[in-house]
């Protein structure tokens, strides 16, 4: 049943992604115990929100611990009888505020600086089949990094939970925000990097 | 329909607000709005202009994350902490409580969402407050009745049981752990008995195994001294020596064969079977729980027909084996009661006991030409009473065994750790003669209790998965038809100029380019496989040999690879870069000494060989686009082969 729902929603390129969850979901779902259930979401989302939490948070170090508390946490929940009915929004929520707490903003360590940026730019350059051509491409590419650098630490938390596929009311849900205001915000992101990385 | 929009602030306008666009490309639309924009967009070319420079943004905005982002973020590989995490969290937190275990059931009538979240609030509160008590009242009812007895899982026991057992060693500064147990033989057709006591002492510290056996009045009546002398005249009892042999042809561990991986290890053999676990009372009224598992098909001579597990309640120490084996006369029963289980300091211990090196322990079963002893007669550097867990050398050992065979390309055989550390090589194989070979490669680790080998035909999987989802093997067909592929034109004025049959060159010619570039990619897949094995922690406490013979497999991968490149490019010059040498060595670049870099460059080569593969793929096999020609004589496609070639050639190369 649910996965049928889901799969009825699945129109957009966006609603794949909860497809797969769905798929997953099914999976002998009724024959695993709590462990192995915690251990299959680990499996599916720890790359999603690991990467999250470095892009929106910018401490490497610390998001590994961050991703493990956050499904550690959801083991203790539903041991404990909560029943959570969208567990992916749940996790992500988790590990946002759990990286909130931890890290200050101040603290934001850019993972793309002049020199790393500079480094990626030269392989990305050597490694194509075409390296002038690949040059307007990284030309464009590097606006877009300065142009993320100077958004406010709202804008890329958006970005960036919508480019891990979540939706509008799950974004709105993890950042405690309503639902027009995350419309509004990404709207504000896509105008501000489109102008800038058409030059 | 009002073909007017209203902005933020209320105004009404002619054109959707922009915001409006966004939420209508990232279908979060209201359906209403939805067909109202639509119908404006299919008019207006300002808005749809403006929407397809959202949609444009969104574009850079995945290509950026994509190409620059992702690689730079990746995720740690070496989760593996989380697993013993978890598992120290479950043995901590217990069984689940039982609202927990009621939203389980309930989630399972109600699929679709959470019962309370959603049905609930509808109500008025008096009236929640009732439904929620009813569904409750109901519920625990329908839990009573149809699980009169929720406990935990088999597996979940069995893990309990290993943690626990771990947590008592882990407490003691060296520990040693002494066993005495009480092992009896039933025969169930003649009704004869036979009885022996053990005595097992194991210092897990510096791996050394002692075992006594003591007759009714607790007399050491062999190996009383621990001499050597003695200990190879003595008398070998046929209990213990027979019980060896048991456990060992039934992937038991002779040496803790009351512990839960020895359990476990038995069990995961088994395709089908019923676990029943129940409540029971030990002598003296102690609870205890009672594990009972049955193979669902017929065993064979020899293996388990059923095995029982008692575990003590409170603190989760095996007390009792019983193993019921299957036999032409009859079956027979063995019991192992554990009378007394300590972990004691080494210091605590009397110097005798582990005072001769060479004794060898009585329930390593004798060499047999049917079976080969399962451990080595010396002592096991291994922690007792906790799973055996496979080194990452094994591991090493493992791939480089498949690749020996050519297993590694290809064919979906995979090398894993378990959970519990074990190692797992797992896949399917197209025949029984594949299989065979396989398993006869593998055989210098198929005697150790921390590695399991399942390799299945594709019948055999089909068999026993016929009830379950599994992916099923990828097959890759490559079609070859004369008169469809794209590169036709130019080999066919190739091949006429050479004189030979058109139409039977093209064929060969276009058959030998996609196999070659077929080939390439196994190799390709193989190298990433081979990287993504380890993490860099694991990579760094490899020992310098398995270090060296893990590089050694990607080298290989890398040289085939690179032959294969160079082979194509061979081939390719002639008919479509007349004017390029493909004699010409491909550039050198740095060596690798990195792992970092040797992974980064793998991937990069992946990359490109997966698009060289594309290009090799459209232009020939049969297709419709007549683009494809246009990209395989690209002098861009040639210089990518170029570069695929030097990439490999550097990995190659790599220290």
């Amino acid at each position: 049943m649910l996965l049928h729902r889901l799969r009825k929603r699945a129109t957009t390129g966006v609603a794949a992604e909860v497809c797969v969850e769905a798929e997953f979901l099914a999976f002998d779902h009724d024959t695993l115990t709590l462990e192995e259930k915690v251990t299959r979401y680990f499996e599916q989302w720890r790359g999603l929100v690991h990467r999250y939490v470095v892009a929106a948070f910018g401490d490497p170090a610390a998001a590994e611990d961050i991703t493990q508390e956050a499904f550690l946490q959801l083991y203790r929940s539903l041991h404990s009888g909560q029943s959570i009915a969208n567990v992916r929004a749940w996790v992500f929520r988790t590990a946002h505020n759990l990286a909130s707490n931890r890290l200050r903003s101040d603290q934001f360590i850019e993972l793309l600086d002049e020199t790393a940026w500079e480094d990626l730019r030269k392989t990305l350059r050597d490694s194509a089949a075409n390296p002038e051509q690949k040059l307007a491409e990284l030309e464009k590419f590097n606006r877009l990094r300065l142009a993320i650098a100077r958004l406010t630490l709202a804008e890329r938390q958006c970005l960036h939970l919508r480019t891990k596929g979540l939706r509008y009311k799950e974004i709105a849900e993890i950042l405690g925000m309503g639902t027009s205001t995350i419309a509004e915000t990404l709207y504000r992101v896509i105008d501000k990097l489109s102008q800038e990385s058409n030059g | 329909m009002d073909k007017r929009f209203q902005n933020n602030s209320g105004q009404q306008s002619e054109h959707p607000p922009r915001e409006m666009l966004l939420l209508f490309v990232d279908g979060e639309l209201p359906a209403k709005e939805t067909t109202q924009l639509e119908t404006h967009l299919e008019v207006c070319w300002p808005c749809r202009v403006k929407t397809k420079k959202i949609q444009e943004a969104i574009a850079d905005i995945i290509e950026f994350d994509e190409q620059v982002l992702t690689p730079r973020l990746n995720p740690p590989q070496d989760w593996r902490n989380f697993d013993r995490q978890l598992r120290q969290l479950a043995a901590r937190s217990g069984r689940q409580s039982l609202t927990s275990r009621i939203f389980g059931s309930l989630n399972r009538f109600f699929p679709a969402s959470n019962f309370f979240a959603t049905a609930l609030p509808r109500l008025r509160p008096i009236a929640r407050s009732l439904a929620a008590a009813v569904a409750l009242i109901l519920v625990v009812a329908l839990v009573l009745h149809f699980r009169p007895e929720p406990i935990v899982s088999a597996s979940e026991l069995l893990r309990n049981v290993t943690e626990a057992q771990a947590a008592r060693i882990r407490s003691t500064a060296e520990p040693v752990v002494h066993q005495r147990l009480r092992v009896r033989r039933q025969d169930q057709s003649s009704g004869g008995e036979a009885s022996t006591t053990l005595e097992i002492w194991n210092d897990t510290k510096n791996a050394r195994i002692r075992e006594f056996m003591l007759d009714s009045n607790q007399k050491v009546t062999w190996n009383d001294n621990a001499s050597k002398t003695q200990a190879q005249k003595a008398p070998r009892s046929d209990v213990i020596n027979e019980l060896a042999q048991v456990l060992a042809s039934n992937h038991m561990d002779p040496q803790r064969p009351l512990s839960a991986g020895s359990y476990e290890s038995w069990h995961r053999t088994l395709q089908h079977q019923r676990d029943e676990i129940t409540h029971s009372k030990l002598t003296g009224g102690i609870d205890a729980l009672t594990l009972r598992t049955t193979p669902a098909s017929p065993v064979n001579m020899g293996q388990f027909a059923e095995a029982v597990y008692i575990v003590r309640t409170k603190d989760w120490q095996p007390s009792e084996l019983r193993l019921n084996v299957h036999s032409e006369a009859g079956n027979r029963i063995y019991e192992l009661t554990e009378d007394l289980s300590e972990v004691l300091n080494l210091a605590e211990v009397d110097p005798k006991i582990f005072g001769d090196e060479t004794v060898a322990s009585a329930l390593l079963p004798k060499a047999s030409p049917q079976m080969s002893p399962p451990l080595a007669v010396s002592p096991q550097v291994m922690p007792l009473l906790t799973p055996p867990v496979a080194t990452a050398d094994q591991e090493v050992e493992a791939l480089r065994l498949l690749n020996q065979v050519g297993a590694d390309l290809g064919e979906q055989i995979a090398v894993k750790r378990a959970p519990n550390g074990t190692l797992q090589v797992a896949g399917i194989v197209e025949t029984a003669k594949r299989k065979t070979e396989i398993i006869n490669a593998l055989a210098p680790l198929s005697n150790s209790p921390a590695v399991r080998i399942e390799i299945q035909t594709v019948a055999e999987a089909v068999a026993k998965q016929s009830n379950k989802r599994t992916p099923s093997p990828s097959t890759r067909a490559v079609e070859i038809s004369g008169n469809t592929i794209a590169a036709e034109p130019d080999l066919r004025v190739y091949f006429a100029h050479e004189g030979e049959d058109v139409d039977a060159g093209i064929r060969r010619f276009s058959g030998r380019m996609v196999s070659l570039s077929n080939q390439g990619m196994d190799h390709l897949w193989a190298m990433k496989r081979l990287l993504s094995q380890f993490s860099p922690g694991e990579l760094r406490a490899l020992t310098p040999e398995a270090r060296e013979k893990w590089l050694g497999l990607i080298r290989n991968h890398a040289r085939s690879y690179q032959q294969n490149i160079h082979s194509l490019r061979r081939e390719l010059q002639p008919v479509f870069f007349p004017g390029q040498s493909a004699s010409e060595a491909p550039a050198q670049g740095e060596r690798i000494v990195d792992v970092n870099e040797l992974s980064r460059i793998v991937e990069r080569l992946f990359e490109q060989g997966s698009s060289n593969d594309r290009a090799i793929r459209s232009a020939f096999t049969a297709s419709t686009n007549g683009l494809t020609r246009t990209v395989i004589k690209a002098p861009q496609f040639w210089q990518s082969l170029n570069n695929a070639e030097s990439m490999a050639l550097r990995v190659s190369q790599a220290k």
